[in-house]
This record gives C-alpha cells, structure tokens and sequence, in this order.
C-alpha cells in the first residue's frame, strides 16, 4: 500500500492556500518529497482566475482594488471564481503513483468520487458528473481543477461550505448590472452549499475527517500525517510566491480571443453574451444549459413594433436547442403569428445571431 | 504508419519522451504533440505558446494547453529558434486532438544542432523501442 504525506495548513492566507501545494509540487517533482495530500482553509477572501484566463477581462478590477481582495492566478484550469473561508481545499500532489491516472478524465473520475464520499458522509447527496464535476441534482456543490507540474500531477479542489453569491458576482467583469443580476440568480439556482443541503456549516474538522477516511478508503493508500520541509518552505519563499506575487504572472495575456462574454456558473449552465452585426446590431445574452436556451434577452440597435412582442419571442425561444433549423422555425412561427415590424431585422439574423452563442459553449 | 495501443505513429517522425513529435522538412523541423497524449488530455479549449522568434532549448516549455479544467505543457523536443505557431490552434486548439500529424501542428523550428537533438529521439519506425517506451508511460498513466 503506497504511503501519502497529509499536510494540514488548517487556515492561511490567499497566497499560501492558492499556491503553496505548488512548492511541494516542484519538491515532488525533484524526488525530494513523498506524494502529499493538503488540505488549507483560506482566512481571508480572495479572488481566482484561471492560468489561461485574461485578469482583466474576468476580474472587475475597480470593484476589487477598492474592497482590498487579492486575485491570484492559479496554474490550474478553469474560470474565474470568488474564494473564501467558507471553502476546504484539498490539494492532491503526486508523482509515479500506480493509483493516479495520468488520463485526464479518469483522473476527475476517481479523485471525485473520494469528493462524492466525503460529501456523502457529511450527508450531502453528492454525485459525479462527467467529465470533472460533483453536484446535487443538477446543482454544482465543488470546483476543481487539474494539471502536471513537469512529472508531478496535481489536482485542486474544494468542499463548499458557504457561498456569498452576491459578491461572487461582484467581483466578476460583466457587460452591464443586468448582467451580474443574471448571473447571480443562476449562481444561487446552480450552485449548492453544504450548509444549504443540510441546514447548517459543519465544523471543518468533520469535513477534512470525512475527505482523508474516504480519501484512504477509495485510493487504497495510508495516508501520514506530516510537515512541509525546509526545500519546500524555500521553494514556497524563493520562487512560487515570487512568481505568483508578479505583475507579468497575473497579467500574463490570455490566449482567448474576445468574442463577447460567457460565464460559466456550473457543470453546463453558461450565461452568455454575443453580438452579431447585421443591417443592426443584436445583443444576444441568453442563460444555457449545453445548447439548451434556459433564459434569453435579446437587446441591440434596432427595434420592434409593438415593442412587447421581442418578449414573446424570448419566451417562444426558452427550451429550444441551438439549432438552425429549431430556431428558424420558432422564429417564423412567431413572425407569421405576431406580424412584428423590425426593420432591418429579419427572422434569419436573429437565428445567425442566436447561433453565435455556440462559439461560448 | 505505426499502431501501438490503437494509437497512431508516424514511421517518419521522431518522438521525444515528453510526448512531442519532431518530422523533418527540408532542414526545418515541424513539431507537435503526439496522439496518446493528446487522447489522454481529453479535448483541448485552448493553448498558449512562446512567440515565434524566440530560441527554446530541448526539455523547455514551448507552452501550455487546457482541456476543460486540466492543464499541462508542451516541452521543446529539439533546441531551436521558432520560426512559426500554427495559426489553426488559436482559434481550435483540439485540431491537436483530431489530427495530431498534420492539421494540429503546434511549431515550425530553424534546429540549433538536429543531429545531436533526433540521436535523444525515438524513431517512429523503431516499433519495439517506441512500444517499450509508450507502454512504460500508460504504466506510468496508471490504472
């Protein structure tokens, strides 16, 4: 049976609980330490991007500098997100373990369900969902995210304690305040809390026990309780916390193109906002569930007579698929129906406008 | 074409340990990811690389790539100053994914010392030592 280092940082700072399993990745990397499991609580909130996220196209810089919140760059996948003390992080950091996949997916399959069992012993009835998400119903109750160190793999995540939905909204860069009102139902609507599921915030300690005993049981490797080293103190001081601290890290420029605005709340719901320039211009910002219209709202530079008639439309669209054909058919169903005059708009513009959403999801 | 594992390997390519490919074109030498890896990656949503113009040493990040919410790198198989990214991944990173070898290339390279740096490599026509050694990764891969 493999032997595991467990590394509790019981609370820490931003800086410390976001990166510091980095330190002993590169420690893990270099032979120097055993595979380690760490679990941390931040004591203060903070904000996160992803490591190919652009920080001032996700972050809303104004709102953060003012509240103080720091942001760090992770250098593990995923969206942007709000962090607090209402969080336990796992940090699993491992190398040459016969009980670590290296495929990726099998990889979110297995360490998730150590997640699912330790959210069921606390009486959450947790599920994993393909690829890489853990939720109640269809509820996302835990964010994580994965990656190589050079040899060593790593995998982040949390047990969701709490969650302030409104300032997790805040800190996010939206179009407009209807924007943030948008998502910040969908947030509340899509994303589960422990204390929501039972009524009350457990103690940390019967979470961490609840993660490490399924952690043992479903890996099948002992897990001992230990202390970083001196090599990954002075990894943490000399490189990791430099190079996270830097200006060129957190503002490194992101690979993605800006085209429009998409947030992902959980597993597949998305609130997403395109522009399409026909004769006009038409803003379209729909809720989505894979390609499903959840929820639409369609704006832009042109109008329509009688003006309630684009919110018929936007509730003809909800529940349909993004699909050329199913939108073209709601669409001129609706015109045949309701005889709107939109000039400069035609039914095929708006499907072309609503088939822009695909590009987000 | 040689088939390992029901995956796919060139006999005219070179495979370097941190699953890069090297295929030689007149002097210059085209780099990418190789098939098993990109598989176990899962479907890629985005890349990012080091500028074109920059020399990478053999062993360095050439960049980093992300499927869903994993990310890994790609490492430099061969020393060399890169002449080109392929224009394709901005815009669709899983061309990697779904055509490795060709469509999904990630870097046209001017090779510092190609001979010293292609002696490291395995050659896709050396079926037993690349079957040995992919073995020994999905081993490595885990259960």
């Amino acid at each position: 049976m493999e032997k595991w280092r467990l590394i509790d940082l019981d609370r820490a700072p931003p800086i410390v609980a976001q990166t510091f399993y980095e330190a002993v990745a590169e420690s893990v990397h270099r032979g120097l330490s055993p595979n380690t499991l760490i679990l941390v609580q931040p004591d203060s909130p903070y904000a996160c991007i992803g490591y190919h996220q652009s920080l001032e196209k996700e972050i809303d810089l104004d709102f953060v500098e003012k509240e103080g919140l720091p942001v760090i760059r992770r250098s593990q996948g995923g969206g942007a997100t709000y962090l607090d003390s209402n969080q336990i992080f796992y940090q699993i950091v491992a190398k040459n373990s016969l009980v670590l996949p290296r495929n990726v997916d099998k990889l979110f399959e297995k360490l998730l369900s150590v997640t699912v069992a330790g959210y069921r012993k606390l009486g959450v009835q947790a599920e994993f969902k393909p690829l890489n998400d853990v939720v109640v119903g269809e509820r996302k109750i835990s964010g994580n995210g994965a990656g190589l160190h050079e040899t060593a793999t790593i995998l982040v995540g949390n047990f969701i304690i709490d969650l302030d939905y409104e300032l997790m909204a805040r800190v996010l860069k939206v179009p407009d305040e209807k924007f943030r009102d948008k998502m910040a139902k969908s947030m509340e609507q899509w994303v589960s809390t422990i204390k929501k599921e039972i009524g009350f915030s457990p103690d940390p300690k019967s979470i961490k026990d609840a993660y490490t005993d399924a952690f043992e049981k479903i890996m099948g490797v002992k897990l001992e309780y230990g202390e970083p080293t001196t090599e990954e103190y002075r990894i943490f001081e000399e490189e990791t916390k430099l190079r996270h601290t830097s200006k060129e890290w957190l503002y490194m420029e992101s690979p993605k193109k800006n085209l429009g605005r998409a947030v992902k709340i959980a597993h597949d719901v998305k609130i997403i906002e395109s522009d399409h320039k026909a004769g006009k211009l038409i803003r379209v910002r729909a809720e989505m569930q894979r390609d499903k219209i959840l929820d639409v709202n369609i704006t832009g530079d042109f109008f329509v007579i009688p003006k309630e008639a684009v919110s018929e439309l936007e509730e003809r669209l909800k529940g349909i698929r993004l699909d050329e054909r199913a939108l073209l058919g709601v669409i001129e169903d609706y015109y045949s129906k309701y005889k709107p005059d939109s000039p400069g708009v035609t039914p095929k513009d708006l499907v072309d406008s609503l088939m822009k959403i695909k590009k987000h999801l | 074409m040689v088939k390992i594992e029901g995956y796919e390997f060139p006999e005219d390519y070179y495979f370097h340990k941190d699953h890069m490919w090297v295929k030689m074109e007149n002097g210059k030498a085209r780099v990418g990811y190789n098939a098993w890896a990109a598989d176990v990656a899962g479907k890629l949503v985005s890349i990012k690389t080091r500028p074109a113009g920059r020399e990478v040493k053999e062993g360095k990040t050439l960049g980093s790539i992300e499927s869903g919410k994993w990310v890994g790198s790609l490492k430099m198989p061969i020393t060399g100053n890169v002449l080109e990214i392929n224009p394709v991944l901005g815009d669709k990173p899983s061309a990697i994914n779904d055509d490795p070898y060709g469509n999904g290339w990630v870097a046209l390279v001017d090779p510092s010392d190609i001979q010293k740096d292609l002696s490291g490599l395995i050659k896709g026509s050396e079926k037993e030592k690349l079957e040995k050694w992919l073995k020994e990764e999905i081993t490595k891969a885990g259960v």
